[in-house]
C-alpha cells in the first residue's frame, strides 16, 4: 500500500517520524466555540506556527483549502463521522444520547486533497447497538482506505457513564486494540494521565503511530508541554492538539513550543524558558500564602532529588496558622560582590545568579552576604545552593496553588 | 478545478510563482533500460531536491518510493499510458507502426499515493482510428481524475510523417487545445521554435503550459532545441515550468544544470 506510506509520510513529517497535528474540526460536533468560530483567522495563525497537519471537517476543508498549497503547507486530514456525544451541558441543545453517523467517504476526501481521513471509536457509552453499529462503519471505512491507499485515523474515546476513573485507562487500552485491529493506521488517543499506563497503550497498540490529543485546555504551557514530553518518552509520536492550539492566545507561539518539543527533543522546562526575553525575578505575595512549604520541598527535590527542606532556595517563615513570609531570591547581587573567588555571576540574559563549582572555595561569605539567609552552602555535599530561576521555569511558581510566587519581567511587566 | 485537484497541483507546480520542474524518468516501459549510464537511484539521490515533481511508471515507483516520503519530497506523477513512439531508427527494436495504449487509471494513482496523473495526447497518427483511441483514452482519464481530485498532466505531441515545419506550431495548439479541452490541469508541449508562437500557445492555453525537451524524434520536423537555452525566455513568454528527461540527463554536470535550471524556474528560488 504505497499510497498510505506516502500519505502517512507526509503526515509524520519530519526525519524524526513526529508530528504536530491541530486539530480544527470543532464546529462540526460543537458549533462555533472559541477558535473555531472564525476559522479562517485562526488557521491563518496556526499555519505560521507550522503544523504538520491539521484536521478539518469536510465543507471547511472545501473553505479552507488556500491554506493547504503548496509542499511546505500541511497536510490535509479530514473527519468523516459525526457524533453528539461531546455537547454536554455547558452546550445549547445538550445531547440525550450518544448517536454517531458517518459524514463522507473516503473517496470525497480524497476529491478534497486529504492525506488521511479522521473517525472515532466510542466505547462504554452503555449502548451496544449503537457500538457496535460503529465498529461495522469503522470497518467498512478501513476497508475503502485499504482501496485507496488513504491513511485511516482512529479515535479511540471512552467515553460515557461506564467509564470510570478506575476504568479509564484501561478502556483507553481496550479501545485503541480494537481500532488497531480493524485497521487503524495512525491513531488518536487521550492521554491516560501517567507514563506507566501510557506505556501498555503504546504497547496495545503494536506499532502503530499514536499521537495524544488534547483534551480540554491546559492550566499553562508547561502543562500542557509536560504531558507531550512525559508520552514521547515512553513512544507516542506526536500530538494532535485542538482547543490547546486554536485557543491560546497566540497559536503560532504556542505551536513553535509544541514542536520545538516533539521535533527538536527539548524538554518543556527549555521550552519555556527559552520564550522569556529578557531579565526576570521572582515576585511574591506573602498575604496568599497558605503556609503549605510545598515551594520547598519542589526547590529541593528539582535541584536535589529529595524533599528535604533544608536544601530550598526559597523559604517560608512562620508557623500555622500564619501570617506567613516568603523569602525568596531578588537577583539583588550582593552574593556576587561578596565573593572572593569569583565564583559567582548575574546571568547576562535572564539576570540569575549562575554559580560556579571550579572557582569555589566554600568559604560562605556569599552566604553571610545574603539579606535573605537564602544561601544553602554545603561542602559536605559539594555544592552552593543560591536560586537559579531553574533556568527560567522556577518549579516554585509552578507549583504555588495560590499563585503567591509569580516570575516577573525586570521592570514589573508581567511574564512573557 | 476541484479543492483536492488545486491542493495536489499545487504539490508540483509551486502556488507561488506558479510553476514548477519535472523530471521524467518512465521511459523504462517505453523504451527499456535507458539509464545504464547513470542508474536512477543515484539520479534521483543528486536531482530530488531540486525537483518538484518526478514522473515514473507504477512498477519503479514501488521501487523508488523512499524519494517520495515527507512532504519536502518531489510530487510522484504516475505515467498512466504507454506508447512505442520513441522507438525511433536507433532502438534496437524500432516501431513499424506507432502505437498506444492506456494501462493505469486515476484509481492506481490514487493508491499509489501519486499527486497526478501523467498521459500523452499524440496528434498526427497514421490512422484516425487511433487518433480518437488516443483522445478517448485521455478523456477517459480526465473523467476519472475528476472523480478523485487528481490533476492530470497531459504531454500534447505532434508526430508522424504530416508534421512539418509549415504546420508544427498548428499541430502543437491543435493538440494541446485538445488536451484542455478533454480536461487536463496541466499541459507540457514541446518547444515550437520560436518565441512568437509560444507565446501564442501560452495565450490560448487556459491551464499551466509547460516546456518539455524531446528526447527523440518523432515527427518528420520537430525543432532541435535544448531546455536551457531557451528557459528564459520561455519563463519570460508565460510558461509554467519544465519537464525535462532522458536528454537532459545524459548531457554532462547534469546535477549544475538542474540547479541552475529550478533557480530560473524559481526565480532564484534555491533548492526545494
Amino acid at each position: 500500500l504505497i499510497g498510505k506510506e506516502l500519505r502517512i509520510s507526509k503526515i509524520l513529517s519530519g526525519e524524526d517520524g513526529r508530528a504536530v497535528v491541530v486539530a480544527a474540526d470543532h464546529g462540526f460536533m460543537l458549533g462555533p466555540i472559541p477558535g473555531a468560530a472564525e476559522l479562517e483567522s485562526t488557521l491563518k495563525k496556526v499555519i505560521e506556527g507550522r503544523p504538520d497537519a491539521v484536521l478539518l471537517s469536510v465543507g471547511q476543508a472545501a473553505n479552507m483549502h488556500r491554506f493547504f498549497l503548496g509542499r511546505d503547507k500541511p497536510a490535509l486530514l479530514i473527519r468523516v463521522d459525526w457524533a453528539s456525544g461531546f455537547r454536554d451541558r455547558t452546550y445549547p441543545l445538550p445531547a440525550r444520547s450518544m448517536t454517531f453517523r458517518i459524514a463522507a467517504t473516503p473517496r470525497t476526501a480524497l476529491k478534497l486533497g486529504a492525506h488521511g481521513v479522521v473517525a472515532y471509536l466510542f466505547v462504554g457509552y452503555g449502548d451496544e447497538e449503537q457500538e457496535a453499529a460503529q465498529y461495522a462503519a469503522l470497518a467498512r471505512l478501513a476497508r475503502e482506505c485499504d482501496e485507496y491507499g488513504l491513511p485511516l485515523i482512529i479515535e479511540p474515546v471512552p467515553f460515557g457513564p461506564r467509564v470510570t476513573k478506575a476504568n479509564r485507562a484501561e478502556l483507553i487500552v481496550l479501545s485503541v486494540r480494537m481500532a488497531v485491529e480493524i485497521g487503524a493506521d495512525l491513531l488518536k488517543i487521550p492521554y491516560t494521565g501517567d507514563p506507566e499506563s501510557f506505556k501498555r497503550v503504546i504497547d496495545a497498540a503494536y506499532g502503530v503511530p499514536a499521537l495524544i490529543l488534547g483534551g480540554y485546555r491546559a492550566l499553562t504551557m508547561q502543562d500542557m508541554l509536560e504531558v507531550v514530553y512525559e508520552a514521547l518518552e515512553v513512544g507516542a509520536r506526536g500530538v494532535v492538539f485542538g482547543r490547546n492550539v486554536i485557543q491560546s492566545p497566540d497559536p503560532a507561539e504556542t505551536l513553535r513550543a509544541i514542536r520545538a518539543v516533539v521535533h527538536e527533543g527539548k524538554t518543556p522546562r527549555e521550552v519555556v524558558a527559552g520564550r522569556l526575553r529578557g531579565r526576570v525575578k521572582l515576585e511574591v505575595n506573602s498575604e496568599k500564602c497558605t503556609g503549605c512549604r510545598l515551594c520547598e520541598y519542589v526547590c529541593a527535590f528539582t535541584h536535589h532529588g529529595v524533599f528535604d527542606r533544608s536544601l530550598s532556595r526559597i523559604r517560608i517563615e512562620g508557623g500555622w496558622p500564619g501570617p506567613f513570609n516568603i523569602l525568596a531570591c531578588t537577583q539583588c547581587g550582593m552574593c556576587v560582590e561578596a565573593c572572593p573567588s569569583g565564583a559567582l555571576r548575574l546571568d547576562e540574559r535572564l539576570g540569575n545568579v549562575v554559580w560556579d563549582r571550579e572557582s569555589c572555595t566554600f568559604c560562605g561569605a556569599c552566604a553571610e552576604a545574603c539579606p535573605n539567609g537564602l544561601v544553602v552552602v554545603r561542602p559536605d555535599l559539594g555544592f552552593v545552593g543560591i536560586c537559579d530561576l531553574c533556568g527560567g521555569a522556577p518549579e516554585c511558581e509552578r507549583w504555588c496553588a495560590r499563585e503567591a510566587i509569580k516570575m516577573v519581567e525586570v521592570g514589573g511587566e508581567s511574564r512573557v | 478545478l476541484s479543492t483536492g485537484k488545486v491542493i495536489r497541483l499545487s504539490d508540483f507546480i509551486d502556488p507561488g510563482d506558479g510553476r514548477g520542474l519535472i523530471l521524467e524518468l518512465d521511459y523504462g516501459s517505453m523504451i527499456g533500460f535507458f539509464e545504464r549510464k547513470y542508474g536512477l537511484d543515484k539520479v534521483l539521490e543528486k536531482a530530488s531536491r531540486f525537483l518538484d515533481g518526478v514522473i515514473l511508471n507504477r512498477g519503479l515507483a514501488r521501487q523508488l518510493k523512499r524519494f517520495f516520503m515527507g512532504r519536502r519530497a518531489p510530487a510522484l506523477l504516475l505515467r498512466a499510458d504507454w506508447t512505442n513512439v520513441w522507438r525511433g531508427p536507433e532502438h534496437p527494436l524500432p516501431a513499424v507502426r506507432k502505437r498506444y495504449r492506456d494501462l493505469t487509471s486515476a484509481l492506481d494513482a490514487v493508491r499509489y499515493g501519486a499527486s497526478g496523473v501523467v498521459t500523452y495526447l499524440i496528434m498526427g497518427q497514421e490512422s484516425d482510428e487511433d487518433e480518437a483511441a488516443n483522445i478517448e483514452a485521455v478523456a477517459r482519464l480526465a473523467r476519472e481524475c475528476d472523480e478523485y481530485g487528481l490533476p492530470l498532466l497531459v504531454e500534447a505531441l505532434p508526430i508522424g510523417e504530416r508534421v512539418l515545419r509549415e504546420n508544427y506550431l498548428d499541430a502543437l495548439g491543435l493538440a494541446m487545445r485538445i488536451a484542455v479541452e478533454a480536461g487536463a490541469s496541466c499541459v507540457a508541449i514541446p518547444y515550437p521554435g520560436d518565441l512568437e508562437g509560444l507565446k501564442f500557445l501560452v495565450k490560448s492555453c487556459n491551464v499551466p503550459l509547460m516546456l518539455m525537451e524531446l528526447d527523440g524524434k518523432i515527427a518528420r520536423w520537430q525543432p532541435s532545441y535544448r531546455v536551457e537555452d531557451i528557459a528564459e525566455e520561455a519563463l519570460k513568454a508565460g510558461i509554467s515550468g519544465f519537464v525535462v528527461g532522458r536528454g537532459f540527463l545524459e548531457r554532462p554536470g547534469f546535477e549544475e544544470r538542474l540547479n541552475s535550471l529550478r533557480r530560473m524556474v524559481h526565480s532564484g528560488g534555491g533548492e526545494g
